[in-house]
């Protein structure tokens, strides 16, 4: 089942409800036409080998059947011609940079894309550009290509084109190794054998995606020693000041991703050299733990003015936020995110397109503030989209957490006096309590609607409310009882 | 600092009942010219009191009255020289009489905000009911 965006636009609406919803809805939603919704429900259902994905029902409107559709995602069969341009140039350029510095066949690498000569000329104007953007070079002599330029800008390219292909956007390692069928069985064994041995010496867990990031990384300096294709060049093999210094902060990392080298070089009866122990201890400092690791780096205040930018910077919109936990929890992102961008580190997102359609605002809101912070901190790199999803992520979290603020009025009989020092203690007492105005009994009654919607008044004298307002009559000293009282409604309420 | 044209301050003598002494209470805003009718205005005070009891915090009353009697905004503090046992009434020691011309003039008055935000504080009005004379509870509050 082969969908295009459009399509799978109406597969998120259909999975994210539970009930049947009209085409009419669902035109709404899309800002499509009733016929755009039809035409793509007949075209899904046609492309489906096991039957109706979307079924419909007069009156009620259209359901994904959930098992048909994991059925025909999971079946569908994953053909090089339906690679769209930008996959193939990246197919190839990855065989290339794999390859680095040996040269292939053009006809080779093009032979399962059934492509004009043109489109073939076109792809490589267009990866030789890709390479110098790497500091590499593209050759193309006697129908043969090879990628020319130091290691660590190999591998720079190789980890940004997978990332940038969907071969990272993966949701589990699993799904990462189905992608790569020429990784044998040992090899993969082998690889999470190490990551296993990592969490267990460092005694914590990589999460998603960063535990993919590594295995990637692991899998790439695998493929490029057994090749035998790393030139061994004693002037980049050296550590430079702030290598030495990183490694020097994070002995225990760099003891484990010294002894993990090791093993991997052993399983390649080879011995790597020592900066490959430095490139893997990059990936260590640059991932989100599971719990906070005792500080490491000298980048900790760098890391407190990034968070406090964005939560200064992000428009809560009047909804009452934990701040405090939100700046907690971002921190733990931001922290091993500025190690990404000082060690030209990239880790993909594949919720994005999901984050985008859910949370446009926030996610165009982050991205502004992303972009801002480059300029304002001087950050080695720019902050990708990806970055700017999962930093969306936090603060939808904490945006659904928050409850929008209670309303409440005060009131007494004249409205002065007690009501106005009752605001004062209920506002001290219950800081997320939007107090709308303190008011005398026959205010209220003459002007209720005025007011708009009042979820409490907390009252002095006697009152009959309107619908759907509550009233806790408390003495003019607000006193503990008083509070409890006012305490036990806002737990009512939000039971 | 609270504006001493809108706060002042008066010693009580006992008396026999707590109308005694807002009527007390009211000569003096009329001698001040800040109210133009002792009996309309304490009229005003007794009905709001019937309403429900002005307790703000122990042995301290906020009687207060809203209507044209009212000249301008003010606050009348008056310590009582002995503790009172009114009828019907808690021990009292201190009254903080308000008088505003309508709600919002009071709402809206940032020496009532002042004054108000000091007396929700449960130290100070722990502290005002203990002092020994008026010039200690002024000192307090101005």
């Amino acid at each position: 089942m082969q969908l295009n965006d459009q399509q799978q636009g109406l597969i998120d609406i259909l999975l994210r409800q539970n009930d049947y919803i009209t085409a009419h809805k669902l035109s709404e939603v899309t800002n499509t036409s009733t016929k755009t919704i039809y035409r793509n429900v007949r075209s899904i259902n046609d492309s489906s080998e096991s039957g109706d994905v979307i079924e419909a029902v007069r009156g009620r409107g259209y359901r994904l059947n959930y098992d048909r559709y994991i059925y025909e995602r999971n079946t569908s069969v994953d053909n090089t011609l339906d690679y769209s341009p930008i996959e193939r140039r990246n197919r190839i350029l990855l065989e290339l940079l794999f390859n680095a510095p040996f040269d292939l066949n053009v006809d080779r690498l093009y032979e399962h894309y059934y492509v004009s000569e043109t489109v073939i000329e076109n792809d490589i104007s267009l990866m030789n550009k890709l390479a110098l953007s790497f500091g590499l070079v593209l050759k193309h002599r006697y129908r043969r290509l090879s990628i020319t330029g130091p290691e660590p800008n190999i591998r720079q390219a190789i980890r940004n084109t997978i990332n940038k292909g969907d071969l990272m956007d993966k949701e589990s390692i699993d799904d990462f190794i189905d992608d790569f069928h020429e990784l044998s069985s040992f090899d993969e064994r082998f690889l999470i054998a190490q990551l296993e041995y990592l969490e267990r010496s460092l005694k914590l867990t990589i999460p998603y995606p960063y535990n993919i990031n590594i295995f990637s990384h692991l899998y790439i300096l695998m493929s490029r020693f057994r090749e035998g294709k790393v030139v061994d060049d004693p002037e980049q093999n050296r550590l430079t000041t702030d290598q030495k210094a990183l490694t020097e902060r994070n002995p225990k990392f760099a003891e484990v991703a010294r002894e993990i080298i090791g093993k991997i070089g052993r399983y390649l009866n080879t011995t790597l050299p020592a900066i490959e122990d430095f490139y893997l201890l990059q990936y260590m400092v640059s991932m989100r733990y599971d719990r906070e690791l005792p500080s490491t780096t000298h980048e900790d205040q760098l890391v407190d003015q990034l968070v406090v930018f964005y939560v200064d910077g992000f428009d809560f919109n009047g909804r009452a936020v934990d701040r405090t936990a939100l700046v907690a929890d971002l921190r733990n992102h931001i922290k091993p995110m500025v190690n990404r961008l000082k060690n030209g580190i990239s880790v993909a997102n594949h919720l994005l397109k999901e984050i985008g359609s859910e949370y446009p605002e926030e996610l165009a809101q982050v991205k502004q503030l992303s972009s801002e912070a480059q300029t304002k901190f001087a950050l080695p790199a720019a902050i990708s989209a990806d970055e700017s999803g999962f930093i969306t992520l936090y603060f939808a979290k904490y945006l659904e957490q928050a409850k929008p603020a209670k309303r409440i009025l005060i009131m007494c009989a004249s409205g002065v006096g007690t009501s106005q020092l009752i605001r004062v203690k209920v506002q001290k007492a219950f800081p997320d309590l939007d107090v709308v105005a303190v008011v005398s009994k026959d205010g209220y009654l003459k002007h209720a609607a005025d007011y708009g919607h009042i979820d409490l008044i907390i009252t002095t004298v006697n009152v009959t409310p309107a619908e759907d307002t509550s009233v806790v009559m408390v003495s003019a000293m607000f006193t503990k009882a008083d509070r409890d009282q006012v305490a036990n409604w806002i737990e009512r309420r939000d039971s | 600092m609270i504006d001493s044209q809108e706060l002042f301050f008066m010693s009580l003598s006992p008396s026999a009942s707590s109308l005694d002494t807002f009527q007390t209470m009211a000569q003096r805003l009329v001698q001040l010219q800040r109210v133009s009718d002792v009996d309309a205005f304490t009229d005003l005070i007794v009905k709001r009191e019937a309403q429900g009891m002005t307790m703000i915090a122990p042995q301290i009353l906020m009687p207060h009255a809203v209507g044209s009697v009212v000249l301008r905004n003010t606050v009348l503090i008056g310590w009582l020289q002995t503790p009172q046992h009114w009828r019907q009434l808690p021990t009292i020691r201190l009254i903080v009489m308000l008088a505003t011309p309508t709600a919002s003039a009071a709402q809206t008055d940032p020496q009532f905000t002042t004054l108000l935000t000091r007396l929700a504080d449960d130290e100070v009005t722990k502290k005002l009911v203990k002092q020994n004379s008026l010039i200690d509870v002024r000192a307090l509050l101005q």
